[in-house]
């Protein structure tokens, strides 16, 4: 049965009296919320009627859901109303029915040192505390919610000195057996650890009771129980102490009433009933103390329980613990039970000084376990890795093994070797170092390359070997090793596959025009179309000098065909002259071709054929930049800079050509030598910034024609001729990068066999880094060669142990930046960073034009 | 199966023991059900489906105490809203008359053997039922609640959701 849940954040004790039908639980309950006399210790007690959060259910009360708190509570509230209203006409509260449900009610106790304790009752009807009936469905869930509840009052009324004993006796008899009862159904075990309090009510029958002076009533009290005969209750007593731990039983003497009469009514004038004889205020006695002393118990115990808890969950052992999870929700569990304590108090203190403890321990258990976790994966890492890793050696140790095992096994490697540096942390030390999965994967993949690169060579079939290569490529691209040779085969192949086709269609013309002589029913326009043809060819570009040699027959065929018809038709003279034309304007031989033109013109003076002739003219006019411009850029790209002129000089000096350009032509033809000398200027100046040496800087500076870039030219020999020269130079050890451990470390660094530094008592640290170690200076050219050694050392307890050696030769000027790895591969290890300074700066050799 | 309209009551006289419920002997149903119809019985006489009549007693206790609390007798599980106003009234009359039997009733019972369950059951309650007044009541929708029906309504409920459960998936 869960506690009110209400909005504050004080914790709500819940209590349940305990006690047999008409024992006084209702009367205490509407006492402890009527107007009563102060309490001896101080103590006091509110009825809250109005709980905040706990809204009143909607509707009549009797459609009200029994089983909701609200329900409870406000059930109980019309419940206690009529109970209080009852006892200030002089009436006892009516009997609590059997119901399923008990009624709630909700109490403010505080004491003198500041203490505000919401304390939860329940009333229900005592006639359910039976040992006869326990097997009643509400009998059983009463039972189930006093045991849930945080402690227990146990009511048993003090005798009446004028009423028969008997009855009572059977009374604390039958309350007895069913506290037993209670006991066996708890889950916490047969001991109970939480409070009971056994309260004698109705103490007003056997005591004046002096309500300034309660230390009398407990005298009283403890007279009454130790008296002879022995009261009921003595047993009653024994059974609660013994079932409950220690500290957590104690008995109050308690009197709803104060002080009581016997009255009787008309309906019964031989029952005397026994009312209160003073209400507002009532007299009570002790109400308050049993409840408070309750609630005080039951902090001691949380925060005992609570002690003993973190003492469990503060180890590391998780056995101990028996919990992998942090103990997060005890700290806050902490802090709700220190937050039911005044601030400044003892408990409070004492709570929160094991808060902090338990915080620390899960904070450290989090790490712990998060610590552990990453162990465990890391070692599951490990061993997958190495299943993998053992798959990957079988195979590479397997002449046998085929392309896609190989394949798989290269991906494993890549994906290992590209992984973040946070996977694989164990493999790396214990299975396989990411240098050696790069080694292992480019053997593999060389073994691979191999492989796939054997079929091409072995095939005798061209059109196999392609399909191989292209394959090889799809397979490896860019990173093949056979790549190169692969793209020519298949270029090759592809020329080759040109060439044929122009030998073909070469081949087809030729057929055309023998099938044609051979009919000798042909046209002029039959030849000339034959002659497009013959001019369009598949593959322009895939025209050796065979098939260039072939056109060129069968073009000169067909001029000889037209020739022939022309001759035949009486026009063979012009005929003969197009066809020279052409093969002259075929030929680049624009002089000779402008001067056959003019020619012709003189000889006929331009009459005969003349509209032919105006569209030779026409035609040469078209084509004639075109065909300088051309070989103009085959002479460029052919670097022939002189011919390239003498190409644009023949073609201006010649009178004939240059009277059949326009002006915009000849202008176009002149600016032609300006290209020229901009393109040899650039090129000459693109090898001198290449080869960076006097004979190309040179070249250019006496040969260029522009001399766009001769100052860069010229600072560069400059440069050239200053290093050529000795110079003061300081070679520095900028730094050591250590890949490992030496307290006293010992080097030495000679040049051309002369000792130039040496240093010892360098401390090395695993991935540490000596800086600026030593240096030497020295006069040399910057252009020499030069032999550098470098010999580590490390002085140690047990000797001398190598550390690691190296040597490099090369120019001087190439120590500048050196790094020279020590170990055996130069790969990791030690090595060493050069630099070097008094070294003229190396000037810029910019781009043309900048 | 639907039961019938039923008369129930409790008491506050039951000797010893304080208050007891008082059945009709064949009755099952379980003692949280006739609390809820006798807590509402004793806060109201009328509801939708029953009409109860109360009266004060005195109760003795064998401590002495001596109080007065509520004697109720019932007629649960009638649809009363389809009752006619002279019907309910002619029950409320045959009500009263039985809580005015109670005393008779009370006395036979020889609580020391018969109070010891919460639940009295009692033949006079079969008999009271068996009157003009209280023949072809229209009925109010109380199932008896037997072990088996609860069986049998869990097994269905249980098969539904199943099955919606696998047209889901």
């Amino acid at each position: 049965m869960a506690s009110l849940k209400l909005s504050t954040k004080n914790k709500v004790y819940r209590f349940a009296i305990y006690g047999r039908a008409a024992s006084g639980k209702t009367c205490i309950m509407a006492a402890l919320a009527m107007k009563c006399i102060s309490n001896t210790q101080g103590y006091t007690c509110t009825w809250v009627l109005d709980p905040p959060d706990l809204k009143r259910p909607h509707g009549a009360p009797e459609n009200w859901d029994p089983s909701t708190q609200a329900s409870q509570f406000y059930h109980g509230r019309e419940w206690l109303e009529k109970a209080i209203s009852l006892l200030y006409k002089g009436t006892l509260p009516p009997p609590n029915p059997n119901r399923a449900e008990p009624l709630r009610h909700l109490f403010h106790f505080t004491t003198p040192g500041h203490r505000t304790f919401q304390i939860e009752l329940i009333d229900y009807s005592g006639e359910l505390i039976d040992p006869a009936i326990s097997g009643d469905q509400m009998a059983q869930h009463l039972h189930e919610h006093i045991n849930d509840m945080d402690g227990i009052l146990v009511l048993a009324e003090a005798p009446h000195p004028e009423i028969n004993p008997e009855p009572l006796a059977n009374e604390m008899l039958k309350l007895e057996q069913a506290f037993v009862m209670l006991k066996g159904h708890n889950r916490q075990g047969p001991t109970l650890n939480f409070p009971v309090a056994l309260l004698i009510n109705k103490w007003d029958r056997i005591s004046d009771i002096d309500p300034d002076n309660s230390e009398k009533e407990f005298e009283k009290l403890d007279k009454f129980l130790a008296s002879k005969p022995e009261p009921p209750h003595s047993s009653l007593v024994n059974t609660l102490r013994n079932s409950v731990s220690k500290k957590n039983f104690r008995v109050f003497p308690v009197s709803a009433f104060g002080c009581h009469e016997l009255v009787t009514t008309p309906e019964s004038p031989e029952l005397r009933a026994e009312r209160p004889c003073q209400v507002n205020p009532l007299r009570s006695f002790g109400l308050e103390d049993g409840f408070i002393w309750a609630a005080k118990r039951r902090d001691e115990i949380d925060i005992q329980r609570f002690s003993t808890e973190v003492a469990r969950r503060s180890s590391f052992c998780i056995w101990k613990t028996r919990s992998i999870f942090p103990p997060f929700r005890l700290a806050r569990h902490g802090q709700t039970l220190a937050a039911r304590f005044p601030s400044g108090s003892e408990a409070r203190k004492r709570v929160r000084q094991l808060v902090k403890k338990i915080s620390l321990a899960a904070s450290m258990q989090a790490v712990c376990n998060t610590i552990l976790t990453l162990l465990v994966l890391l070692f599951a890492e490990i061993l997958h890795d190495g299943f993998s890793y053992r798959s990957v050696v079988a195979s590479e140790g397997d002449p046998q093994a085929s392309a896609s095992q190989l394949k798989e096994h290269e991906d494993w490697l890549e994906s290992y070797y590209k992984s973040p540096s946070y996977l694989h942390l164990g493999s790396s030390l214990f299975v396989l170092s990411r240098s050696q999965s790069l080694k292992t994967l480019k053997d593999f993949r060389n073994r691979r390359d191999g492989m796939l690169w054997q079929p091409v060579t072995q095939t005798s079939n061209e059109l196999s070997r392609i399909t191989l290569a292209r394959k090889y490529l799809e397979q490896f691209g860019v990173n093949g090793r056979y790549r190169d040779l692969a793209a020519a085969f298949i270029t090759q192949a592809e020329t080759k596959k040109k060439y044929l086709q122009n030998e073909i269609y070469l081949a087809s013309i030729s057929a055309s025009i023998d099938s044609l002589l051979i009919k000798n029913e042909y046209s002029e326009a039959d030849l000339a179309e034959i002659q497009t043809h013959l001019e369009t060819l598949p593959e322009p570009k895939a025209l050796n000098d065979e098939l260039y040699q072939q056109q060129r027959w069968l073009l000169d065929q067909l001029a000889r065909e037209k020739i022939k018809l022309a001759k035949d038709q009486g026009e063979a003279s012009w005929i003969e002259f197009r066809e020279g034309y052409y093969a002259l304007m075929r030929d680049r031989k624009t002089n000779e071709a402008a001067a056959q033109l003019a020619n012709w013109q003189t000889r006929n003076n331009g009459l005969d054929n003349l509209d032919h002739f105006n569209k030779l003219v026409d035609d040469f006019k078209k084509r004639i930049t075109a065909i300088i411009a051309g070989e103009i850029t085959d002479k460029i790209k052919s670097h022939h800079w002189r011919k390239a002129r003498s190409v644009v000089s023949k073609a201006i000096e010649d009178q004939q050509l240059v009277a059949m350009l326009t002006a915009g032509q000849l202008k176009e033809l002149q600016h032609k030598f300006a290209q020229i000398d901009r393109q040899e200027d650039i090129y000459l100046y693109e090898l001198a910034a290449k080869y960076k040496d006097h004979d190309h800087l040179n070249q250019y500076i006496k040969n260029a024609p522009l001399k766009k870039m001769q100052r860069a030219a010229l600072n560069y020999e400059s440069y050239l001729n200053r290093i050529a020269n000795p110079i003061a130079i300081k070679l520095q050890l900028a730094s050591i990068t250590w890949g490992e451990f030496c307290n006293n470390a010992h080097i030495i660094i000679t040049l051309d066999g002369k000792s130039i530094i040496e240093k010892d008592k360098i401390s090395a640290r695993n991935l540490g880094r000596s800086a600026q170690v030593g240096y030497a200076e020295f006069k040399g050219k910057l252009t020499d060669s030069t032999i550098l050694h470098a010999n580590a050392t490390c002085n140690g307890f047990w000797g001398i142990s190598k550390m690691g050696e190296a040597s490099w030769q090369g120019q001087t000027k190439d120590l500048n930046g050196l790094r020279l790895g020590m170990g055996s591969d130069q790969s990791d290890q030690n090595y060493m960073t050069f630099s070097l300074s008094g070294i003229p700066l190396e000037p810029a050799m910019p781009v043309w034009g900048d | 199966m639907r039961s019938q309209p039923v008369l129930l009551a409790e008491t506050p006289r039951a000797g010893i023991f304080g208050h007891r419920f008082i059945l009709p002997s064949d009755l099952k149903l379980q003692t949280t059900q006739v609390e809820n119809f006798l807590r509402r019985a004793a806060d109201k006489s009328e509801g939708k489906d029953y009409l109860a009549a109360n009266h004060l007693v005195k109760q003795q206790l064998p401590n002495g105490a001596i109080r007065t609390g509520n004697e109720t007798i019932m007629l649960a599980n009638v649809n009363v809203d389809a009752l006619s106003a002279e019907r309910k009234d002619n029950i409320y009359k045959l009500l009263k008359r039985r809580l005015a039997d109670f005393d008779e009733l009370i006395a036979k019972i020889d609580w020391q053997v018969e109070g010891r369950q919460t639940s009295v059951p009692r033949t006079e309650l079969n008999e009271w039922m068996d009157v003009a007044e209280l023949q072809d009541l229209p009925v109010a929708n109380l199932i008896e609640i037997t072990p088996i029906h609860a069986i049998i309504a869990g097994v269905l409920l249980g098969l539904m959701a199943g099955l919606f459960i696998i047209h889901l998936l």
